[in-house]
């Protein structure tokens, strides 16, 4: 088998299992966040928006701190899982869902905002009731909101190398992702496999970014 | 139960840090009660109120017996078999006509609106959409999209229509063309029709009862006659059976001390005063001073007569009859006496000579 399968497989699963905890706990807040008149929203915001500023091995070392064993959080999870969240994929995916959170969250929100109140209300004159209404008129005027954010995690996710290191460590088969596979090539002096690896994750991050705007060309609600 | 009375009445009261809306009224059983008003005057706030789309709403709404307000209840929304056409049409852009349609359709519970309501092939037919159900709203020009609009909260089966300015959106010609649709509505309808203008035309044309609103509150209810004439009406005063037309200045006589003023409709108008060519100004024209004949007079003194058509006989009341006459889109009223109109025998559609006694001018500028 190839060799670098294997960091392939669970980068990939780990993207993915990423996005579908983003757009699940993503999607209530945008919409909160897209129509709350709380005067903590900027601060809901900033914290959001955190991870895209925050040194990734800032990031990571906090959340090494949080996952560790020795830490309330960490240490539940160990006496109710039997295991460590760092050095480990369950981390690896918690870090993930908190590093990649903004870009979800960020494009939602703003398709929410351009739904608007109006659409909502012309709903419930009809007789929608507000999760009906959500579902039938918010989402689906929404929709390249949904796959911007989904796109942008995904790939976002793909790249993530500081916060992995700090938390996941180098664990092959458990938390070696391809971003540390390379820099482990390059460090042992194998640029061939450097190479094939680095190559495959351009491939893939171009074609994801590419599928996004000629897709999202195409969900365009015309009003 | 169809035999028993149903009360429908609206009393609110809602309070905002800048605002205040007070209204108590009586809903007819059916007919166009017009709320009229300046904008900020209160009437969308008074129609949102009605819907459950405001909070904070204090007092009494009943309709056809059911509570919907009261120191106990607030039916939300949903809840309200209302159906509400907004300013813009709000149609969900990303459903075609036909899911637009059944977007209310499909949620409505059909209780007492439904032995009332209308056929739906027999509303597509009226509002002229039955062609366009597989278009999706982009495609629809703004008259196609009021008139879906109108369609889609009807077919809800609602126990009363609330139209927000639903002309308001659109240009004259398009209004022209909309006006219609809601005139046919209003003769077929079995339900009572709330609709809010700032647009005394549209109003007059519409409406049977109407509402007055001033910075929040209610300071006239009566029948469009009143509204129009009754010494108490906030309207009587500026806008009672007078018609206003826009025209510009066309020619001089200066031997008679006379202007020419063409109206955009191609009306000419003679008027007292020599006011400079190519001046824009409004003609405005009392009722009182309008009289009607079959045949065009040959030997008068009246110098401005205008072939018409009666377009609207408003209301009959105390031995007089005001007439509205359309000369080529240029609307004109006419006060004149039951006696006179029996003997004329006239009614809508009619095609008759408007002779005018008198005709003001103001300065459009």
């Amino acid at each position: 088998m190839f060799p670098g399968i294997e960091p392939l497989i669970l980068t990939a699963r780990l993207a993915a299992l990423t996005t579908v905890i983003l757009l699940l706990i993503g999607t209530p807040i945008a919409w909160w966040l897209a129509r709350t008149k709380n005067k903590f929203k900027p601060v809901i915001e900033a914290v959001v928006a955190l991870p895209i500023v925050l040194p990734p091995t800032v990031l990571g070392f906090y959340l090494l701190v949080l996952l560790s064993p020795q830490s309330g959080f960490g240490g539940w999870w160990f006496e109710l899982t039997g295991q460590t969240l760092t050095f480990s994929f369950s981390g690896l995916v918690i870090a993930s869902v908190i590093y990649s959170f903004p870009f979800v969250v960020q494009p939602i929100q703003s398709a929410f905002e351009t739904v608007g109140r109006d659409m909502m209300e012309t709903a419930y004159t009809l007789g929608a009731k507000p999760l009906d209404a959500f579902f039938t008129v918010a989402v689906p005027l929404a929709k390249r909101g949904f796959l911007t954010g989904a796109v942008l995690g995904f790939a976002h996710t793909l790249g993530e190398f500081g916060v992995v290191l700090m938390v996941g460590g180098n664990i092959p088969g458990e938390t070696r992702v391809v971003s540390i596979a390379i820099y482990d090539h390059v460090e042992a002096l194998e640029y061939g496999q450097a190479h094939v690896l680095s190559a495959i994750l351009l491939t893939v991050a171009f074609s994801t970014i590419l599928f996004m705007y000629v897709v999202n060309a195409r969900l365009k609600v015309k009003a | 139960m169809s035999e028993a009375i149903k009360n429908s009445s609206c009393d609110i009261r809602l309070k905002r840090a800048d605002f205040y809306v007070e209204a108590n009224f009586v809903i007819p059983e059916k007919g166009v009660l017009g709320i009229f008003g300046h904008s900020g005057s209160g009437k969308t706030s008074l129609l949102r109120c009605l819907a459950g789309l405001e909070k904070d709403v204090a007092g009494r709404i009943e309709v056809n017996g059911e509570i919907w307000l009261d120191s106990v209840n607030n039916l939300p929304i949903q809840q309200r078999n209302i159906g509400y056409v907004f300013q813009e049409g709000r149609l969900f852009p990303h459903l075609t006509v036909l899911k637009n349609l059944d977007y209310g359709a499909s949620r409505s519970k059909a209780c007492d609106g439904s032995e009332k309501s209308m056929d739906r092939g027999h509303l597509l037919d009226l509002l002229n959409i039955g062609h366009l159900l597989a278009r999706y709203p982009f495609q629809l020009s703004g008259g196609e999209k009021q008139r879906v609009a109108i369609a889609r909260a009807l077919l809800k089966k609602p126990q009363v229509l609330l139209l927000d300015e639903p002309l308001a959106s659109l240009d004259e010609k398009r209004k022209l063309e909309i006006l219609p649709y809601l005139e046919k509505l209003h003769e077929e309808l079995n339900i009572p029709m709330l609709y809010v203008s700032h647009n005394l035309d549209e109003m007059l044309r519409l409406c049977d009862h109407m509402l007055v609103m001033k910075q929040g509150k209610l300071v006239f209810s009566g029948s469009m006659r009143d509204v129009l004439v009754s010494p108490d009406s906030p309207l009587a005063r500026v806008d009672s059976a007078v018609a206003v037309l826009e025209g510009t200045v066309s020619k001089q006589e200066k031997i008679f001390d006379i202007s020419t003023v063409h109206t955009t409709n191609g009306n000419r108008f003679q008027v007292p005063g020599l006011m400079a060519i190519g001046k824009r100004v409004r003609l405005i024209v009392f009722a009182s001073d309008v009289s009607v004949t079959k045949e065009k007079a040959s030997d008068t003194s009246i110098l401005n007569i205008i072939k018409g058509r009666v377009s609207a006989v408003l209301d009959k009341k105390r031995g007089r009859v005001l007439l509205q006459v359309d000369c080529n889109q240029d609307v004109l009223l006419s006060l004149i006496s039951v006696k006179s109109f029996q003997n004329l025998q006239l009614s809508p559609g009619a095609e008759v000579y408007i002779q005018l006694k008198a005709v003001g001018t103001k300065s459009s500028e």
